[in-house]
């Protein structure tokens, strides 16, 4: 029986985590040792541990490295549950928040706001203040999801080619529409933009993580809540409602959560692809398609993944820095790839 | 008791049931025939509560349909559907545990005691370890039999139970369709729970039910007990067939059900 391993998992999965977070801290341009991570960690804690580090380490380390690692466990577990949730949302394992343009329509009105926040949108901006981004960008995949949900369903079911093109065609109008706000743009906000549209966690300070936090916290949170309901809905929609569930209610609910977490990660990194896709995949390949394990598991490897791919974006061209989407669909486009060959006959 | 009563369904301007009235009571098998289109799934739809009938309306053992609580009513009446679509690599034991989500309150062991019956019962224990989209149309079927056996095992303190099935045996080899009817008659031993069942088959139909529904075009067209209506002219009218019925030489009061014309009739006569 697989069902004595799962908790198992979960542990190894949150050692892992505690793992790289510790490497990602220690990993940079100051280089600190795991063990004076630790150290530094603890002594934030008001615990002094017998290993010594320099005050210029642990400046770096909680002004520069924690909340980037934070940030970049937030929005991994964000997109990684998001992934997951709209999977079983759609009853298809090749929904991610990426392919079916999501991202893009967060990230159109995030550039939307960027662009036009002094000239058309000052209205908006003055109104919303600094929390006008994650609120625009939160619209945007609300509106997004919305949309490929609608197209792709006829007669309660949704139909995968249609989903997938849906996603593309979203994508392709999204992209058209921010570029044209780049060419309109001024040198500044270019390159703002291209934060935007290649993802990165460079920016991550304090104040970012404490927008975020909440947030896709909640989501985090809330989703797997409805862990049983996924489930049955993965029978079709009319078993769940005979099951007791009601469905409707909670693909709203579902829709609205997965577009606050997939709206609050890209605002602030930008478009990240494939970690939504990828991880929920890795996780059913050993612990099966539960949800009530395969929700929670994946917003742990979810973060993990991106802290990994964090550290190769800013290790691997030092001094620079590869924007940590290219990383991501470096690695995750491949495997799409894979996924796709090895599915051939199922229908997919 | 399960009962509609005078229900009307229409989308635009097709009128998919009109005027039906139906009872389902407990220890009853009652089988819906009639060819296709006739408004049979539109019916059990009505009767599961998935649609909300145009005219007319649905209650269980006395409560209006619509006044159920989604969970309170999963405890009351399971649906077996025709199909099941499950792309993802679910356990058929974890399926079959899917029947137990409407019951929270009740303790583990018995919960993991009823899965176990219930897939002895559908006769897929021994598939328990396998994964679900790996099993043949027909083992598939009956794993979802299990699930929604496993659904309304134990009897609740609110009246009957039901068992709605539709067109359970087209999936099935003849073996398994007489099995997967023995184990839903075997269901109505103890008097507490009641079946509706949509078939195609006159002589399953003839074999397991007690009574029949006998639907064309939307409309109820006769309704009474297995031997009255399979010896009655209707059921060749309804069908646009000739059918002959004999007894049965094992099963009193039931019948052999002989469709279609015989083949020197069917040629051209010179």
């Amino acid at each position: 029986m697989r069902c004595g391993r799962l908790p198992l998992v979960l542990i190894g999965l949150s050692v892992g985590l505690m793992i790289t977070s510790i490497v990602a801290l220690s990993v940079g341009a100051v280089e600190i040792a795991p063990t004076q991570v630790i150290a530094i960690l603890a002594h934030g804690l008001g615990l002094d541990l017998p290993r010594s580090f320099e005050p210029e380490q642990a400046a770096v380390l909680g002004a520069i490295r924690a909340p980037r690692v934070l940030l970049a466990i937030l929005v991994g577990a964000a997109l990684a549950v998001s992934g997951a949730a709209m999977q079983g949302l759609f009853r298809n394992p090749l929904a991610d928040p990426a392919l079916l343009g999501v991202s893009a329509g967060a990230a159109l009105a995030a550039v939307s706001v960027i662009v036009l926040g002094a000239t058309l949108l000052s209205g908006l901006t003055q109104v919303l203040g600094t929390a006008t981004l994650p609120i625009a960008a939160f619209g945007g995949s609300l509106v997004a999801t919305l949309l490929v949900h609608r197209l792709a369903r006829r007669d309660g079911h949704t139909a995968v080619a249609t989903l997938l093109l849906a996603g593309i065609a979203i994508n392709a109008i999204a992209g058209a529409a921010t570029g044209v706000l780049t060419f309109v743009a001024d040198d500044n906000q270019l390159r703002t933009l291209t934060f935007w549209t290649m993802g990165s966690l460079g920016g991550a300070t304090w104040s970012t993580v404490a927008v975020a936090a909440p947030l896709i916290l909640a989501a985090i949170v809330l989703i797997p809540l409805h862990a049983d309901a996924l489930n049955a809905i993965l029978l079709g929609e009319s078993e769940a409602r005979h099951l007791g569930f009601e469905p409707e209610r909670v693909k709203t609910l579902l829709v609205i959560l997965v577009a606050l977490a997939v709206g609050t990660a890209v605002a602030l990194s930008g478009i990240i692809g494939f970690i939504g896709l990828v991880v929920p995949h890795l996780l059913r390949l050993t612990i099966g398609p539960d949800h009530r394990w395969l929700l929670p598991g994946s917003a742990l490897l979810g973060a993990i993944l991106l802290l990994g791919a964090d550290l190769i974006a800013r290790t691997l061209v030092a001094p620079a820095e590869l924007p940590i989407g290219i990383v991501t669909a470096l690695l995750g486009g491949p495997f799409f790839l894979w996924l796709l060959a090895s599915r051939r006959g199922q229908g997919f | 008791m399960l009962k509609a009563e005078k229900i009307g369904f229409r989308i635009a301007q097709h009128r998919l049931l009109e005027d039906v009235g139906c009872v389902v009571g407990p220890g009853e098998f009652v089988v819906v025939l009639g060819p296709n289109g006739a408004g049979k799934s539109t019916l059990l739809r009505v009767l599961s509560g998935d649609l909300t009938p145009t005219t007319g309306a649905v209650s269980l053992n006395g409560r209006r349909l619509r006044n159920w609580s989604p969970p309170v009513l999963a405890r009351q009446r399971a649906v077996l559907p025709q199909q099941s679509a499950l792309s993802f690599p679910f356990l058929v034991e974890d399926v079959v545990r899917m029947g137990r989500s409407p019951h929270r309150a009740v303790a583990r062991e018995r919960q993991e005691t009823i899965v176990q019956e219930a897939m002895r019962r559908a006769d897929v224990w021994h598939l328990a370890g396998r994964l679900y989209p790996s099993l043949s149309g027909g083992e598939r079927q009956r794993v979802q039999l299990a699930r929604v056996l496993a659904q309304i095992w134990d009897p609740t303190d609110l009246g009957p139970r039901y068992l709605l099935l539709d067109e359970p045996t087209s999936a099935l080899d003849i073996a398994h369709q007489h099995q997967l009817l023995a184990i839903a008659r075997e269901m109505l031993s103890g008097g507490e729970l009641g079946v509706l069942a949509i078939l195609h088959d006159l002589n399953l139909a003839s074999a397991y039910a007690d009574r029949i529904l006998l639907l064309k075009n939307g409309r109820l067209v006769a309704a009474g007990p297995v031997a009255e209506i399979m010896n009655c002219a209707d059921l060749a009218a309804v069908f646009g067939i000739p059918v002959q019925t004999i007894a049965h030489p094992q099963l009193a009061g039931r019948h052999l059900v002989i469709t279609g014309h015989h083949v020197s009739d069917a040629r051209p006569s010179s």
